[in-house]
């Protein structure tokens, strides 16, 4: 494989992936916001969802 | 298929909201009342719980439906055949890599049980237990992917599949590892265990919604 045959591999393959990617980063960005934020007012608004959904809370 | 990303998000978002609902209405009328309880054991006393309480178990649990959705409907599509068995393989994974395995390792507790180990050392150990099964399905899918065509390989892995989660789910049920240190405080040790329990089924029905509800939304939405 020629190197312009890889680097047009791999620029289909990012075209393929990026779709998909950015949904995901978008649902592990609010998933660290919901699990994981430490600010007191995010931790008391949500405290009760942390417990049920089994992430560390307190 | 190709989809856009556009089209991905509105399907994660129309699969999530009704899941979420499905999730907060589960939560308020099972886990909820077990919280309190617990809190009262906590406090040495009965707690306050208003309607603003509520709503923002409400709003979480539409926020978490929505989060899980985002991550797993771009599997789902990219699985290939957004069916209703694909849907629900996809969901199964997620509540296995989200709920599961970091359940077996920390079991859910309710408030007034205190850990060992800090918030800080316990939520690294949730996202190591995350990224760890991720890590693990690549490199599964890698090695079964040339082989997945026969259907005895499919079988085996199947079965074994099958056994690993019903190992992972007796050890959730009672009690996990708890590699956070015993758990102990005020709360008594049955109400623990109702609210690991109770917490088990909310969690199955918001991936059972998933799973239902993100191969529609993608039939529809995702072009």
């Amino acid at each position: 494989m020629t190197p312009s045959a890889v680097s047009r591999t791999l620029s289909v393959a990012a075209r393929r992936a990026l779709p998909l990617m950015i949904p995901a980063l978008l649902g592990l960005a609010l998933l660290g916001v919901v699990g994981f934020a430490p600010y007191p007012a995010v931790h008391d608004a949500l405290h009760d969802i942390r417990h049920a959904a089994g992430f560390p809370c307190h | 298929m190709p989809a856009s990303v556009r089209g991905l998000i509105a399907a994660a978002v129309a699969a999530g909201v009704p899941a979420g609902l499905i999730y907060a209405a589960a939560t308020l009328t099972l886990a909820s009342p077990l919280l309190f309880q617990a809190e009262a054991f906590e406090m040495g006393g009965a707690v306050d719980h208003g309607a603003a309480r509520a709503l923002w178990t409400v709003i979480g649990s539409v926020a978490l439906a929505t989060a899980m959705a985002l991550i797993l409907t771009p599997v789902l599509h990219a699985s290939g055949a957004p069916t209703l068995r694909q849907g629900g393989a996809v969901a199964a994974l997620g509540f296995v890599g989200l709920i599961l395995i970091p359940g077996v390792l920390m079991a859910p507790v309710p408030p007034g049980v205190a850990h060992h180990a800090s918030v800080a050392v316990r939520q690294g150990n949730w996202l190591a237990a995350g990224i760890g099964f991720v890590l693990f399905c690549v490199l599964a899918s890698m090695v079964c992917r040339p082989l997945w065509r026969r259907r005895d390989v499919r079988l085996v892995t199947l079965a074994l599949a099958a056994l690993a989660m019903a190992a992972l789910g007796v050890l959730y049920w009672n009690g996990g590892l708890d590699i956070g240190g015993t758990p102990d405080g005020p709360v008594p040790e049955a109400l623990v265990a109702r609210f690991r329990h109770v917490v088990s089924v909310c969690n199955v029905l918001l991936f059972a919604a998933l799973a239902l509800l993100m191969p529609l939304a993608l039939r529809r939405l995702a072009r």
